[in-house]
């Protein structure tokens, strides 16, 4: 690896010596009615046919020789701004593009330049504008970023009423979610029916599946990153919806005249409303709800320097008269941005994130339980347009974790109380990163990097080994200030484009991704007392190896875009759970687990259409996911959980009228992989089940359509008012999500199977305004 | 804490799940050999029952083997070849199992020849049963405490019955290890079973060696159906692989008490 860093270096080095001198465009691309920064908004110079795109920050640069040019700034869903000037030296040129009309006979479907899937060095990539968002058809009615990026290929739920999602057979915890930079824990409300984004404060979001850039690591599989609006710093606003059983509310404004400004966004759920139409008195006086929060300020200190204070507060809550449980994330980030020149951008962010859930029970017996983990982060990045061909991201990142396991206490009617705490755990994770996009002649770019990781554990603690049996080996103590179990990983990344002309590209990719904190999972969904720990003597850190090539044609004028991407996956020390594990406030819970490998490989297809009264797309993967787990199945390789073979999604949205937008969506995917038994015995005064194998059988594929449908009240400059109509599962399809096993009462010999599913058809209406 | 686990998923999608009975397409399987043996410090110390697994949806038929031979000996010398009824249960007559002895079970069947060792664990007595009244329910209505000493030192699991003769079966009302008391007094309320005064109440309390407790955990989860279990599976058990079942070994205590008119505590020793 030090020869690949060496080599890295050097190829940097005659890049950026032996390149000529150019002059260079900067600025910022900001939305013209609320002066929000636009995110990989396009500058493209004609005459040379070459361009780049914003950052987050909405902060562009470009270099090239001397001379006139025709400039076009450009971002979909606003207007294009073309303009053509002499630039003889270096200087800043901020644009301000304008919406367009929304009553165009069109509905549009990307965010990004049209030809941008070509050009571009990105693969398994997903781009997602929280337009797009609002008019896909999901449950209850609330538009979600999570639901909407599970209809591109690659990407799976991890099933109905879990948390989480699935990336190219990788598992939950295995994606980075960041909201403006800050690491979110636990992404889901309520089982996963809602994710913690709330559309109407995010202002984009980008999935990568592969081709991960060297900025990002921390997590084997894939990183979303989700970044919030600013709000308008133009004119005081507000913007909400009341729906069914849920409302959410977003004022927003400017600060000062300069242009700094804020945004508050809050919604919650009102479901426990319908139980008090309950017959059941318990029902009547119970609660289940979330909430959450969004607030953003963003303060202009001059040309060169911003600052953003970002914030999210949500919080789930199901209450009985004597059961409590609530479970909720808070972040609070702060970064500042500074442009050293129109060449060197530096973003600097400060991050808290804090997630933790709490039971109670209060009768003749109580107690309360609660676990979670802290994290505090410090990022430090450096964007260097070094020259026309050459872009240099690099810089360092610091993690810091405090796991907690979870704390017990019970009081009984004696009134003597008990506590079990389980240690708490320290670690902390370090990374520094280089990478360069690298334009080579005028149809290859290149993007290449390494990030390398370190992980340790420090503190007072205990490390134990075990024998397969879970039998502890031998132990070791440490104090506090300790430093113990150490990893370092070296990560590279490369990603390359060969365009061949503006409608055909090939691509291919590397990257290696290692993971330094794993989800412990209490059941095979998602739930909220999964919880966190790090690696140790006992569990290594998650290292994934993935190769992608893809294939990239548009057609009619970028109207159609299709692209076939494959890809092999291959995931050392992947983490399993021995038959039985009982994880919760087990103080030894590294004796529950068993390890191996994994391997995840596929082909996507996508299929877009962008312009036009019709819109939408198809997306179609073929995949596998295995494990193959010491101690499971004989060694052998078995179907993950998150293995499915084929998923469809079939994705419209028609503008029927300047009035009436029509969406719907079908989903198919072959069942996931389950253990069931096979036999029964009697045992123990009643039967047990007799399991053969793990993983063996299938749930029943899943398939489910949506329909949807908006009609626009009204919409002036200002104002905004609109309906929107939804049917999630339309056709009523029993989705399994569950079966359980039960003895007969009358027979307690005969056994029962039962099928557990959510979702019957479920309509929603929900009103949504603005002004 | 697998309770408080499944209890907490069961009252979230008891608010949005609905079911409805299946029949699967489940492979056959080859049947398994089923030993059910019990060593403890009551009269006929061992008891041991086989038979065979089925298929899933198969006419339940779990008759008992008799084609077996079944010794057991101890690391003290013990020996003693065991006898069958006509219920086909084989069963010890001289064993008298004393504490902290290795017990070894050799059982012979036409296919197979098997050995599982197990050593007793001491009887652990109940110290008291508690009567307090039931701050929800009427005068008259009363839980149970069940009280009992920790054995410092070492990890020790329980299992506790409880029965209101005349009223309802013997039922296991807790499986748990020596978490919520550890070297000091472990309280095992009764809330779902309410005593009034005058009953008879019976109250049994098993002290298991771990590998009886890890079957009977895994047993449980096993037997309450895969509620989203993170890892299905066959009960952990000490018997060979490919042989389902258990040798599992307990010293009981049993305390007989009538619930008094007034309801204080009853010192079992």
């Amino acid at each position: 690896m030090y020869k690949f860093l060496a080599i890295l270096l050097f190829v940097l080095w005659a890049n950026l010596v032996f390149s000529q001198q150019r002059v260079t465009l900067s600025g910022r691309i900001t939305n013209a009615e609320t002066g929000e920064d636009l995110i990989g908004a396009t500058v493209y110079i004609k005459e040379i046919k070459r361009g780049t795109a914003s950052n987050t920050y909405g902060f562009y640069s470009l270099s090239f020789e001397e001379g006139q040019y025709t400039f076009v700034f450009s971002y979909l869903g606003f207007r294009s701004e073309e303009i053509a000037f002499d630039v003889n030296e270096s200087q800043a040129y901020n644009v301000a593009l304008a919406p367009v009309d929304e009553q165009l006979d069109e509905v549009v479907v990307r965010t990004e330049a049209v030809n941008q899937n070509i050009t571009s060095t990105e693969m398994g990539t997903v781009k997602l504008d929280p337009a797009i968002v609002k008019s896909i058809p999901v449950i209850f009615g609330e538009q979600d970023i999570l639901k909407t990026i599970q209809l591109m290929p690659g990407v799976n739920s991890a099933g109905e009423g879990s948390s989480g999602f699935i990336v190219r057979g990788g598992q939950v915890d295995q994606n980075l979610v960041l909201l403006d930079n800050a690491p979110v824990f636990n992404p889901s409300h309520l089982l996963g029916f809602f994710s913690v984004f709330n559309s109407d404060a995010i202002n984009s979001a980008k999935l990568y599946k592969g081709g991960v850039p060297a900025q990002y690591g921390g997590r084997a599989s894939s990183v979303l990153d989700v970044n919030m609006r600013e709000g308008n710093s133009e004119r005081f606003a507000a913007s909400g919806g009341i729906g069914l059983i849920s409302s959410r509310l977003t004022i927003e404004g400017p600060l000062m005249k300069n242009g700094s400004s804020f945004l508050i966004s809050g919604r919650r759920t009102y479901a426990d409303l319908f139980l008090l139409f309950s017959k059941d008195e318990t029902l009547r006086e119970s609660k289940l709800y979330f909430y959450d929060l969004n607030m953003k300020a963003h303060i202009e200190m001059g040309s060169r320097d911003r600052i953003y204070l970002s914030g999210y507060l949500g919080r789930d809550a199901l209450k009985t008269t004597m059961f409590g449980f609530d479970w909720g994330n808070k972040v609070a980030s702060v970064r500042y941005t500074h442009v050293f020149s129109s060449k060197l951008f530096s973003n600097t962010s400060l991050i808290l994130n804090d997630y933790n859930y709490k039971t109670n029970a209060d009768f003749d017996f109580s107690f309360d339980l609660s676990a979670g983990i802290v994290g505090r982060t410090l990022k430090q990045k450096f964007t260097w347009y070094a020259n026309a061909n050459n872009t240099l991201n690099f810089g360092v990142e610091a993690n810091d974790y405090l796991f907690k396991p979870g704390d017990l206490e019970t009081v009984s009617l004696q009134n003597e109380p008990t506590v079990i705490n389980v240690p708490e755990k320290r670690g902390t994770e370090m990374a520094l990163y280089l990478s360069n996009e690298q334009l080579v002649g005028e149809k290859l770019l290149i993007n290449y990097g390494l990030r390398v990781s370190h992980f340790l554990r420090y503190g007072q603690g205990n490390d134990y080994r075990f024998d397969t049996e879970g039998n502890v080996l031998d132990s070791l103590s440490y104090q506090k200030g300790d430093v113990y179990d150490r990893y370092l990983n070296w990560e590279p990344r490369l990603s390359a484009t060969f365009v061949f002309n503006d409608h055909t590209s090939i691509k291919v990719g590397f990257n290696r991704m290692a993971q330094y904190i794993h989800l412990l999972q209490n059941a095979s969904a998602g739930t909220p007392v999964d919880f966190w720990t790090p690696s140790s003597v006992n569990i290594k850190p998650q290292v994934a190896d993935q190769l992608s090539f893809g294939f990239f044609r548009n057609f009619d004028e970028h109207s159609y875009r299709f692209s076939v991407e494959t890809y092999y996956k291959n995931m050392q020390h992947q983490i399993d759970y021995k038959t039985g594990a009982s994880l919760l406030l087990n103080d030894r819970v590294e004796a529950e687990l068993l390890y191996g490998q994994g391997h995840a490989y596929g082909v996507e297809l996508l299929l877009e259409k962008q312009q036009g009264k019709l819109t939408g797309w198809v997306s179609y993967t073929l995949s596998r996911s295995e494990r193959r787990i010491e101690g499971i199945n004989n060694d052998n390789w078995y179907p993950s959980r998150q293995d499915r073979l084929h998923d469809v999604s079939v994705v419209a949205m028609y503008k029927w009228s300047t009035r009436w937008t029509l969406s719907a969506n079908w989903v198919y995917n072959t069942g996931t992989a389950v253990t069931l038994p096979a036999g029964k015995y009697y045992i123990d005064g009643t039967i047990a089940n007799l399991y053969t194998e793990r993983n063996g059988y299938r749930m029943p594929d899943y398939h489910r359509l949506d329909l949807g449908a908006t009609w626009l009240l009204s919409k002036s400059k200002v104002r905004h008012s609109e309906l929107s109509f939804s049917v999630y599962n339309a056709y009523a399809r029993k989705n399994p999500y569950s079966y359980v096993f039960e003895q007969d009462r009358d027979n307690p010999e005969q056994v029962h199977t039962t099928m557990i599913y959510l979702f019957s058809a479920i309509p929603s209406i929900s009103w949504n305004f603005k002004f | 804490m697998k309770k408080i686990y499944s209890i907490l998923m069961i009252f979230l999608f008891a608010f949005v799940s609905c079911d409805e009975p299946v029949v699967l397409d489940l492979d056959e399987v080859e049947s398994q050999l089923v030993v059910e043996a019990v060593l403890t410090n009551d009269y006929n110390a061992l008891i041991v029952s086989l038979s065979h697994s089925q298929n899933f949806y198969s006419e339940p038929d779990f008759e008992r083997l008799s084609s077996a031979s079944i010794r057991v000996t101890s690391d003290k010398g013990f020996y003693e070849q065991l006898k069958i009824n006509e219920n086909k249960v084989y069963y010890s007559i001289d064993l008298t199992p004393v504490e902290n002895d290795e017990y070894t079970l050799t059982i012979e069947t036409p296919e197979k020849t098997f050995s599982v060792s197990e050593n007793m664990p001491p009887i652990v007595p109940i110290k008291k049963v508690e009567f307090v009244p039931n701050p929800f329910s009427g005068a008259d209505s009363l839980n149970a405490f069940v009280l009992v000493d920790d054995t410092p030192g070492k990890n020790n699991f329980f299992r506790l019955f409880v029965q209101k003769i005349g009223v309802s079966k013997r039922v296991e009302y807790y499986l748990i290890d020596d978490s919520f008391g550890k070297d000091a007094v472990i309280s095992m309320p009764v809330y779902y079973r309410n005593f009034s005064p005058g009953d008879t109440v019976v109250v049994e309390l098993w002290h298991l060696s771990e590998s009886t407790y890890k079957f009977f955990t895994t047993l449980n989860d096993n037997i309450n159906g895969s509620f989203n279990s993170i890892a299905p599976g066959n009960p952990v058990s000490n018997m060979p692989p490919g042989i389902m079942g258990n040798f599992s070994v307990y010293s009981s205590d049993i305390d007989t008490i009538i619930v008094p008119e007034r309801f204080s505590e009853i010192d079992q020793n």
